[in-house]
This record gives C-alpha cells, sequence and structure tokens, in this order.
C-alpha cells in the first residue's frame, strides 16, 4: 500500500517535471527540472526492485547525460538572456506527435501479455552478471567497440579546430 | 526493496529537517534586513557578474570521455561481479577472454584521447 503510495506520488512528480521541461521558457530551469525526471525514473526503478538498475540510472543519466546537457546548454549563446532561451513551438505538432505515443505505449501496456513478477522480486547484479556472462558475451564486445567509435567521434566532432 | 523504502525515508526526513530547522528559526532570530544577506555566498569571495555565462568548451570534452567510460563501468560491471563464481565452476576462458578484449578496446580508446592531447588541458 505505502509502496502503491509512493509510486504515484513519484509518477505525478515525473509527469509534471516532465510538463516543465517541455514548456518552461528558460532552458537552463528546463535542464533541471530533466534532472529531476531523471532522479525520479531512478526511483521508480528501485520501486520496482531493479537496485542495479536504478544506479546505473543515477550515474549515468543523473551524474553523466545531465552534465552534458548543462555543459551544453551553457554553450547557448544569449544565455544572459533568460526569457528567450527556450521558445515552445508547433504546440499542435507536438499534441498530435505526443497522443500518437500515448496511444501506441497505452495499447503495448494493455494488450501485450507481459510476464508477471511480483514487486518484491530480488534483481542483483549478480543475476544480471549471470545471465549476461552466459548468453550474452558476444554483445559486451560489441557495446566495446560501439563506445570506442562513439568516442572517437564525439571527440572529433567536439575538438576545436586548429587555426 | 525495502531498503529502497528506508532511503526514501530517510530523504523524506532529511530535507523535513532542514525546512523545519529553517522554518524555526525564522520565527526565534531577529531580522535585520541587509543587502550583503542576500548576494550569493561564494566561500567568501565578493561575486562579480552573474553565474550563467558561456563556459569553457574544453569542459564539454572531458565529460564526453567521462560518459564513455561511465557507459563502459554500467555494462561491464555484473560480469566482473560474477567473475568469481564462473572461476569456482571452471568455465571461465571465454569470459576471460571476452572481458579483457572488452579492456583492451577501450584501453585503446583511453589511449586515443591520451595521444590526440585531448586530456592536456593546457593545449600546446
Amino acid at each position: 500500500m505505502l509502496v502503491k503510495i509512493l509510486f504515484y506520488i513519484i509518477s505525478l512528480g515525473i509527469a509534471g517535471l516532465a510538463l516543465f521541461t517541455a514548456m518552461s521558457k528558460n532552458i537552463v530551469r528546463s535542464v533541471f527540472a530533466l534532472l529531476g525526471v531523471m532522479i525520479g525514473v531512478a526511483c521508480i526503478y528501485g520501486i520496482l526492485g531493479s537496485a542495479y538498475l536504478a544506479v546505473i540510472q543515477i550515474m549515468i543519466y543523473v551524474g553523466g547525460i545531465m552534465v552534458l546537457f548543462i555543459f551544453a546548454v551553457m554553450f547557448t549563446s544569449k544565455i544572459e538572456d533568460i526569457n528567450i532561451t527556450n521558445r515552445s513551438y508547433g504546440w499542435i505538432q507536438a499534441l498530435i506527435i505526443s497522443l500518437a505515443i500515448f496511444v501506441m505505449f497505452a495499447f503495448i501496456i494493455l494488450y501485450y501479455p507481459f510476464e508477471k513478477a511480483s514487486m518484491l522480486e530480488h534483481q542483483s547484479v549478480e543475476r544480471i552478471g549471470k545471465v549476461i556472462s552466459a548468453e550474452y558475451l558476444p554483445f559486451l564486445i560489441a557495446i566495446a567497440v560501439i563506445l570506442l567509435v562513439s568516442l572517437v567521434g564525439a571527440i572529433t566532432i567536439a575538438r576545436p579546430k586548429k587555426e | 526493496m525495502y531498503e529502497f523504502l528506508l532511503i526514501f525515508i530517510f530523504v523524506i526526513i532529511s530535507s523535513g529537517f532542514v525546512f523545519v530547522a529553517l522554518l524555526l528559526g525564522k520565527f526565534v532570530r531577529p531580522s535585520v534586513e541587509d543587502n550583503e544577506k542576500i548576494t550569493t555566498y561564494e566561500c567568501g569571495e565578493r561575486p562579480f557578474s552573474k553565474a550563467w555565462f558561456n563556459y569553457n568548451p574544453r569542459f564539454y570534452m572531458f565529460a564526453l570521455i567521462f560518459i564513455v567510460f561511465d557507459v563502459a563501468v554500467a555494462a561491464a560491471l555484473p560480469s566482473f561481479v560474477v567473475f568469481r563464481y564462473f572461476l569456482i565452476q571452471g568455465d571461465y576462458i571465454s569470459l576471460l577472454i571476452v572481458l579483457s578484449v572488452f579492456l583492451l578496446i577501450l584501453m585503446s580508446a583511453l589511449s586515443y584521447v591520451l595521444i590526440k592531447g585531448d586530456l592536456d588541458w593546457i593545449r600546446k
């Protein structure tokens, strides 16, 4: 019961912060609202009993991606002029696309035969590790190669050009 | 699961504690209006200009490099954790090879940024 109340509070918080992210006129506030969304998602993972995923969410999204976002926002020109940094365009188009995505997710959630798992079931790092190490070993190499390629590509793009 | 509930209750109580302490103090302390009080605290330095300005792009490069190794840790950590079990069972050779190759590829990524000088703060 307590867990359910907690779940609804966190979900409401995520929805509100996501709306704030989309609608705030100030891009820095948008980014910090997005930070709150990420932390809320981590809380949801925690509630669902997936400790590893919650920690990873905090580590990568909150600790990494959002820092990158904040840096990227701080490169925006005219950042000091706070009122024009994040104009909202195209409300109707956005509404149509969001509705389409909502209907899609609703159909999947309602009609896909998800396996029912207990909310209290413990998903430990060991279990994930055993599955990965037994069945998905080649994918680890693939991940490493993808990371190498993306690092080289991103650095090449981000590197300041020599005069 | 219940550890998380405990953490959550801890967060609620600790943030509530800050709120309650500040609220109680508001009633007790004398209120003296002063412009110095509402300036941003900068560890004793007097703040000048605004905090919202364009950062040095160099920070971004470090964040990018950090993210890549962050994701690598997240992807590989479970396999490193269970390596012990595979060692006991005896079929650890393939896991050992894959993890070594994984580390080797990431080391080559690190050496790439080191050789290219992207980690030097002062560029030549």
